[in-house]
């Protein structure tokens, strides 16, 4: 029997997709990468099905490549680096399984949205942690995947967050379940003993959920997730910080954050901040720092009350001024576009239509030297200052900060989309000399960002070959070529 | 008594000095004098065939490569506090890390410090707090060592509202694996400051740690970056005394409370409230009854057999402790204020103790310190402690009730002091109750004669985490506990058998702690 009879008894032939001009979008994305087009596409609808999909490629040595979001992608993980390759796509995979209040957390399948899961749990006066304004058909089980970071540092403890335990199929075909909710016990009996599968660690020894995270499918397929969320504020208050200089938001940052005040709490620079709002540039301040506070069950006034007087002191210590209204951007509207998933077309793409997104880890005391050096190379390669969005998000309670460069440009120009591929790659190795740490691989820099680590290189290739040793997951990604 | 080769020994001598090395029998001794969690009873472990002393990471790696090289097994420890620290069989080779004391970087604005093995967390809270940040404290005390309760070992913190879970605050690592071979996690390993412990990719840090550590059988962790947390009161406290007679003065910023609850039910319920109420800097389970054992364990004896106050204490048996804490006053009143309309909801009682006059003591001891171990043991000379899974806090407070049950059983038997059988204690993690845990601690005498009977309630503890649902917890943790729990746990045992046999290729680390390669499990 061939591959697509095999795969037809395991899903059913209505989740076969073999229609050419369906299966070549998945050979290029936004991310200026190009590879082969798969064979097929498969939708799984359950555990059993993504098992038998994992056995049956290991049998046949075809590569499998997972893809649970919808609409465009952005950084080339869903592209085949190989011929013969079957994409499995969790879009069908649907559930919200369950939405627990008591312990804030929900569990759910690869193909829910941010948008799905975003109403669920707003119904039970909870909220969801999101990274800033995801494209509304994001999976939020890809997003915890790939360690996208959120925008409260303070609910942020540990890069895992706010993913909490997985259900795995292993590049071997075996069951993994991570965290307490590898057991003992059923789902159901953990249930009724008040388990809710929220802690992330182990079983054991071993956290299989972290080494999973930031794979980009080349180890294992996730089938569900449990994911943490929060009280939703009873009421909220958000604020905004201008300053000419990002150095002048800094200390106030980390000081607001060493007193765990703000919920949100991000810098954009203008470019960003026009990209999301709608709101011309050339009216906004070069940066501006933007925080939430909130109320919640108890006396939420008396709560946003003390925070704004602590806050206010504070800022007054650092020659900084927290405004309500900006510009034309209100406080009351960001509060609206933080607290859901974004609209179409997706924020980033909203001034020039094309995009490329230049990221990775410093801290906040760093930044400014990146954003310098961006700069300079901006000039060098003659791309305009006001196409480079920015984009600096405390993790960690502020141990850490993610740093987003978004080089936008019409990529229907074809030599402003060269442009971009040149800037990309210069700064981007620029930033990995000064200490930039591109902890999420993607795009033309892969090779870059392992030739840092050799060390690393070395323990992830055992890794590959203890989960996935016939090498069936997404080959080619990260530093797994085909010597692998 | 089995000796290394002496060409090992030359070279172990090479590596880091003659000075650094011992074979003296005496030395020996003292490594091997090991009662505390000593699992088989007894006050010894095996002794070493010789201890190394290394002052660097190259030394360390010299040391495992001289290992591998002569196919002698090694255990290192960093302050050695208790026996899982020591060999499992003779002949083996002792790393004693205490040469390796370094706070490399403390960075206050990023909240992380760079430490060496032998930093004990009271070094590490003390340089801390003059920049106003704290690190988390497991229970066994400030005298243990911050990298190895993140990496190598396990633990909770009675501040880890506030400070976290030890396993979770790493950030970049540097690892000696078994084979010799330097890796450094995260971050530190593409030339980039200690920061972050994930990547580029895959987060490796999940080979080396899960819920616990693998007890050194993983090679050696030289060196990590540590989450640091804030912390709001004095940076340099003036403290008198020692121990029970500690008088300390405290800012008005810094409120303690007793909570009590009527019923286990109603102090999950207060729990949880506070919790989604986002106010307190920690809040742990602490039973009156605790009191007695801990700090006048001779009058204690008498005093729990007197029914009266057996039953006064067992009317505070659903008790916690609860630290408000800010630079300011305005926050510290909102905070009060919730904690008080909170118990009014929920029917619990909460007591001002900052207005107490041992208040000094009380938030010195328990609220910044954690509990220093010497106090543990005060009631027989030692302790043994159980359940205590990272669970939802429903079900902690459910392992709570269990454990009550069956610790009664043994402490009729009297194979326990008699303590109203609980002295669970546990509390809420990370800011928002975000998960939570409830141990139970036993107090005995070693030379009872009842050594079997407590091995007896270690196994039966352990089987009712199973058969109620409860979580692999501290009763779940003992060597070869995984030949019960991985056939249960989708293999888990075999997945760290093939990571044991991917890094330590000769077998090098001692794995009574963890799991033999996946060739002799499935050959």
């Amino acid at each position: 029997m061939g591959t697509k009879e095999d795969l037809i008894q395991i899903v059913g032939s209505d989740n076969v997709v073999t229609d050419k001009c369906i299966l070549e979008t998945f050979r290029s994305d936004l991310s200026f990468h190009e590879g082969e087009t798969p064979e097929y596409i498969v939708k799984p609808k359950s555990f059993d099905e993504v098992q038998r999909i994992v056995w049956l490629a290991n049998e046949k040595g075809f590569p499998l490549v997972p893809c649970s979001s919808g609409g465009e992608r952005f950084k080339g993980t869903t592209i085949p680096e190989t011929k013969g390759a079957v994409v499995v796509d969790f879009s069908s995979m649907k559930k919200i399984v369950r939405v627990d209040r008591r312990n804030k957390v929900a569990m759910v399948e690869p193909g829910v949205t941010f948008a799905e899961l975003q109403a669920a749990v707003e119904k039970e006066g909870l909220r969801l942690e999101m990274p800033l304004l995801p494209k509304p058909e994001k999976s939020v089980v890809a997003s915890l995947l790939e360690r996208e970071p959120t925008t409260c540092p303070k609910y942020n403890w540990d890069a895992i967050d706010p993913l909490c335990c997985l259900e795995l199929v292993l590049g071997t075909g075996d069951k993994f379940v991570t965290g307490n909710a590898a057991g003992p016990g059923t789902l159901e009996q953990q249930w009724a003993a008040k388990q809710a599968q929220k802690v992330s660690m182990g079983p054991a020894q071993t956290d299989i959920g972290r080494i999973i995270q930031g794979s980009q499918g080349t180890l294992g397929l996730a089938t569900w997730a449990t994911i943490k969320l929060e009280v939703k504020p009873s009421i909220q208050k958000c604020y905004l910080v201008p300053a000419n200089d990002l150095e002048d938001l800094i200390m106030f940052t980390y000081k607001m954050l060493w007193r765990k005040l703000p919920d949100h709490c991000l810098i954009l620079n203008n470019i960003n901040l026009s990209a999301i709002t709608g709101v011309d540039h050339s009216g906004l301040p070069p940066w501006v720092l933007v925080y939430t506070i909130s109320g919640l069950e108890y006396f939420p006034e008396d709560r946003i009350s003390y925070m704004e007087e602590e806050i206010y002191e504070m800022a007054s210590g650092f020659n900084v001024q927290p405004v309500q209204k900006l510009g034309g951007v209100s406080g009351d509207k960001l509060i609206g576009l933080l607290n859901k998933p974004g609209k179409a077309p997706y924020w980033k793409q909203s001034l020039k239509g094309g995009v490329k997104e230049l990221f990775f880890l410093t801290t906040l005391d760093k930044s400014s030297e990146f954003v310098t050096i961006m700069h300079q190379k901006a000039v060098s390669h003659n791309f305009p200052k006001e196409n480079t969005g920015i984009y600096i998000q405390p993790i960690r309670h502020g141990t850490g900060c993610h740093m987003s460069f978004n080089l936008m440009a019409d990529f229907n120009n074809a030599e402003e989309k060269d442009k971009v591929k040149i800037l990309y790659d210069d700064a981007g190795k620029a930033f990995l000399e000064m200490g930039g740490f591109f902890s999420r691989p993607h795009g033309t820099l892969v090779d870059a960002i392992y030739s840092k680590c050799p060390d690393t290189v070395l323990a992830l290739k055992k890794v590959k070959n203890i989960f996935d040793p016939k090498g069936v997951m997404n080959p080619g990604k990260l530093c797994f070529g085909e010597e692998v | 008594m089995k000796l290394l080769s002496k060409d090992m020994y030359k070279e172990l001598e090479d590596a880091v000095g003659k000075e650094f090395v011992s074979q003296e029998p005496v030395v020996l001794d003292g490594y091997a004098w090991q009662p505390i969690f000593n699992l088989t009873n007894q006050k010894w472990t095996p002794r070493p065939a010789a201890v190394v002393l290394p002052e660097t990471t190259e030394e360390v790696q010299k040391i495992v490569k001289i290992c591998n090289k002569h196919k002698v097994k090694f255990k290192p420890h960093s302050t050695g506090w208790a026996a899982w620290g020591s060999p499992s069989e003779e002949g083996e080779l002792q790393i004693d890390l205490r040469r390796m004391g370094k706070i490399i970087e403390l960075d206050e604005k990023n909240k992380y410090a760079i430490v060496e093995p032998y930093v004990c967390c009271a070094q590490l809270m003390a340089e801390a707090m003059k920049k106003g940040l704290t690190c988390h404290v497991i229970g066994a005390g400030p005298n243990t060592s911050a990298l190895a309760s993140a990496t190598s070992a396990w633990g909770y913190g009675g501040t880890g509202l506030s400070t976290g879970y030890s396993g979770r605050n790493l950030l970049g690592v540097e690892w000696v694996q078994p084979s010799g071979d330097i890796l450094r996690l995260g971050s530190p390993g593409s030339d980039s400051s200690w920061f972050s412990g994930e990547g580029p990719g895959p987060g490796l840090r999940g080979l080396m740690r899960g819920f616990a550590g693998t007890q050194g059988s993983l090679g050696v962790f030289t060196k990590i970056g540590i989450k640091l947390f804030p912390y709001y009161g004095p940076k340099e406290p003036k403290v008198d005394g020692v121990l029970l007679d500690v008088q300390v003065d405290v800012p008005e910023t810094e409120k303690m409370f007793f909570v009590v609850a009527p019923n286990f039910q109603k102090y999950a319920d207060i729990t949880y409230k506070v919790g989604d109420a986002e106010i307190a800097n920690w809040f742990t389970r602490s039973t009156l009854a605790a009191g007695p054992e801990l700090f006048m364990p001779r009058a204690a004896k008498k005093i729990y057999k007197s029914k009266p106050i057996r039953s006064l204490l067992q009317t505070f048996q659903h008790q916690g402790v609860i630290l408000l804490s800010s630079v300011s006053k305005r926050e510290v009143a909102y905070q009060e204020k919730v904690l008080r309309q909170i118990a009014k909801d929920t029917g619990c009682v909460v007591v001002d103790l900052s207005q107490t006059a041992g208040y000094g003591f009380w938030w010195w001891l328990m609220g910044v310190r954690s509990i220093p171990t010497a106090l543990t043991f005060r009631a027989g000379g030692d302790f043994l402690t159980s359940y205590g899974s990272p669970v939802e806090y429903d079900n902690a407070i459910k392992q709570a009730e269990v454990a009550t049950q069956y610790k009664q059983k043994y402490i009729d038997k009297g194979s326990f002091f008699d303590d109203t059988s609980d002295i669970g204690w546990g509390g809420i993690y990370e800011g928002t109750a975000n998960w939570g845990h409830v141990e139970m601690a036993a107090m005995f005498v070693r030379s009872d004669g009842k050594a079997s009977e407590r091995m007896e309630y270690l196994e039966e503890s352990a089987e009712s985490t199973v058969k109620q649902t409860l979580g692999l917890g501290l009763s779940n943790l003992p060597p070869g506990s995984w030949k019960i729990y991985g056939p249960m746990l989708n293999n888990y045992h075999l997945w760290q058998a093939r990571i044991k046999k991917a890094l330590d290729p000769n077998r090098v680390g001692d794995e009574e702690w963890y799991v033999p390669p996946i060739d002799e499990l499935e050959p």
